[in-house]
């Protein structure tokens, strides 16, 4: 397989050099971003596979280069800290998932492997987000999408530590089942904000 | 708020000039009354000329000394300016005096500066020598037998005396909610900082260091900090989360795992004694999972048990290990799991469950009810 192109967006070098060195064989980084406008014009030009972007950037961080460039390529957030809500819009803006930085270097490069083969990168945190997204959508009974039993059935094993294999053992489907249920979340999660932000934007009068 | 008192001041000494002025005739000395409202005219001036050049120097003592003085000298010199009467009865029950309102300024302003007890003072030091007045008239207070339309210096006095304490009641929340949210700033500063230097450079030692000591060392001052900037320091009972993240650091520094403790955003709240009997069950299963399971990835997961099997409005949180795991059928109830976590569970109204197979890790549900 050849090497993945790779975009690293992140304002600290220290880090970018970190991550770079960790990649390894089995990827090309291909250009080095310090900060969203930067990385989203390098990703316009370069066209990588993959980006590998830190949440927290000046001029609008993860968020913006997810909007931007969610559909031209395969984003993966990195974040210090997995209390911020910012992840669940950028997952929702159209991030592949996310990874705490301090996930150890063989770990992190599988994951990102792995999320280039198109399988989301989902922690049990960003599960729990979801899930907590989902009943606040219920709850306000927007007329949103509601997940089926069985796609919160393996949001919640992926919450509890379970892997997308283990999930498919414990339910008799295959992993790739597993997976296809994940992504179909995401587009639901995405699709239920895409369509709060137009009626908000309808009952406020914006046009 | 010192611009509100000077403006306070301006408006009661025209209404005290007026009311003088109408009274000229009535008045038994009236170059004593005109030096009063004179007085306080000065003052009133030269506290406006203070708020321009230095407004300091009007919350400092000697300032908001003159001003009572002369709140009281209105007060004991305005029934002397006046003179109105030689009937015991209707001195003492009903005393003119000059300037009822102007003080006030004065009394507000030691409350403020002082607190509600030097406002209470102030009012009192303005308010008593109005008592004063018709003594000073040559009225003795033994010949007053208790008619008159009752003691409107009474309700004066009481009004002043409020209206210090109050004034500093209210200055003194003002301030403490100014302080809090000066402090909320500078945390939120400390903690942006912090985290975008420093948590990142301890993140950077955990992952590359070779020495697993190290790395537990960076892991442990991570976990330190982060608990400082994002939520308690793990003494708040009530506080599941901070508890529960306790456990899980006890876990790591004994067993070297990692443990993640995910929460739910839209937890409900348990009360205190639910919190340290969920957040003890989970930290026996942790210890369990380390001693009987080697584990060494672990996932805390609690989230509202609303739609689950379990009791409506309670929390179920999962305790989920990569260890050795066991033969439910098997091992009878081992002494830890059957004390330390059902005793506990039960206890507080709420159930465990457990599944594990050798070589599968286990997982450990606990249930508890909010109420």
């Amino acid at each position: 397989m050849a090497a993945v192109r790779v975009v690293l967006a992140d304002d600290h070098s220290i880090w970018r050099s970190g991550v770079r060195t960790d990649l390894g064989e089995g990827f090309h980084v291909v250009g080095e971003a310090s900060d969203a406008d930067e990385a989203i014009a390098l990703i316009k030009r370069e066209k990588p596979e993959l980006v590998v972007c830190d949440l927290n950037m000046p001029n609008g961080g993860g968020l913006k280069v997810a909007k931007e460039c969610g559909e031209q390529a395969i984003i993966v957030m990195l974040t210090v800290s997995e209390q911020e809500r910012d992840l669940l819009d950028a997952v929702a803006a159209g991030a592949q998932g996310y990874l705490v930085k301090s996930t150890p270097g063989p770990e992190l490069c599988a994951a990102l492997l792995r999320a280039v083969k198109g399988e989301p990168v989902f922690s049990p945190h960003l599960a729990s987000l979801v899930l907590g997204e989902f009943r606040r959508m219920a709850k306000d009974a927007t007329g949103a999408n509601p997940l089926s039993d069985r796609e919160r059935e393996v949001l919640q094993f992926v919450a509890r530590g379970y892997s997308y294999k283990e999930i498919g053992e414990r339910l008799f489907i295959s992993p790739k089942t597993v997976e296809n249920h994940v992504r179909n979340i995401l587009s639901k999660l995405h699709l239920n904000r895409k369509q709060e932000l137009i009626r908000y934007a309808v009952e406020h009068g914006i046009e | 708020m010192l611009r509100g008192i000077a403006a306070f001041r301006w408006g009661t000494w025209v209404w005290m000039a007026v009311v003088v002025a109408l009274h000229r005739d009535s008045l038994g000395h009236p170059l004593v009354a005109w030096f009063l409202v004179g007085s306080a005219l000065a003052w009133t001036i030269a506290a406006t000329v203070l708020l321009e050049r230095k407004p300091e120097l009007l919350e400092r003592w000697p300032a908001i000394a003159i001003e009572l003085v002369i709140g009281a000298a209105l007060g004991i010199g305005g029934g002397f300016a006046y003179a109105h009467t030689t009937n015991p009865n209707v001195a003492f029950s009903s005393v003119r005096t000059i300037g009822f309102a102007w003080p006030i300024a004065g009394i507000i302003t030691a409350g403020i500066v002082y607190g509600p007890w030097a406002g209470v003072l102030a009012g009192l030091f303005v308010g008593i020598p109005r008592f004063f007045s018709p003594i000073v008239n040559g009225i003795r207070f033994g010949d007053y037998n208790g008619g008159g339309r009752g003691f409107s210096i009474a309700s004066t006095l009481l009004l002043y005396t409020l209206t210090g304490a109050v004034a500093g009641y209210i200055a003194r929340l003002l301030r403490r909610a100014q302080d809090q949210v000066a402090a909320a700033r500078a945390r939120e500063r400390v903690a942006r900082t912090l985290h975008d230097g420093v948590l990142q450079t301890l993140a950077v030692i955990e992952r590359r260091a070779d020495d697993p000591e190290l790395a537990r060392l960076a892991r442990e001052q991570e976990r330190e900090l982060r608990e400082f900037l994002f939520g308690g320091d793990g003494k708040n009972p009530a506080d599941l989360g901070a508890q529960l993240r306790a456990a899980a650091g006890r876990f790591e520094d004994a067993f070297g795992g990692r443990v993640d403790v995910v929460m739910a955003p839209d937890l409900p709240t348990l009360p205190p004694e639910r919190v340290e009997a969920l957040a003890g069950a989970v930290g026996e299963a942790l210890v369990n999972a380390g001693k009987h399971g080697r584990a060494q990835r672990v996932t805390v997961f609690a989230e509202p048990a609303d739609d689950d099997a379990g009791p409506k409005g309670g929390v179920v949180c999962s305790v989920h290990d990569d260890g050795r795991g066991f033969d439910v059928a098997k091992i009878r109830e081992g002494v830890g799991l059957s004390r330390s976590i059902r005793g506990r569970m039960e206890e507080a109204g709420g159930r465990v469950e457990i599944e594990s197979r050798p070589g599968a890790g286990t997982e450990v549900r606990l249930w508890l009810p909010c109420a």
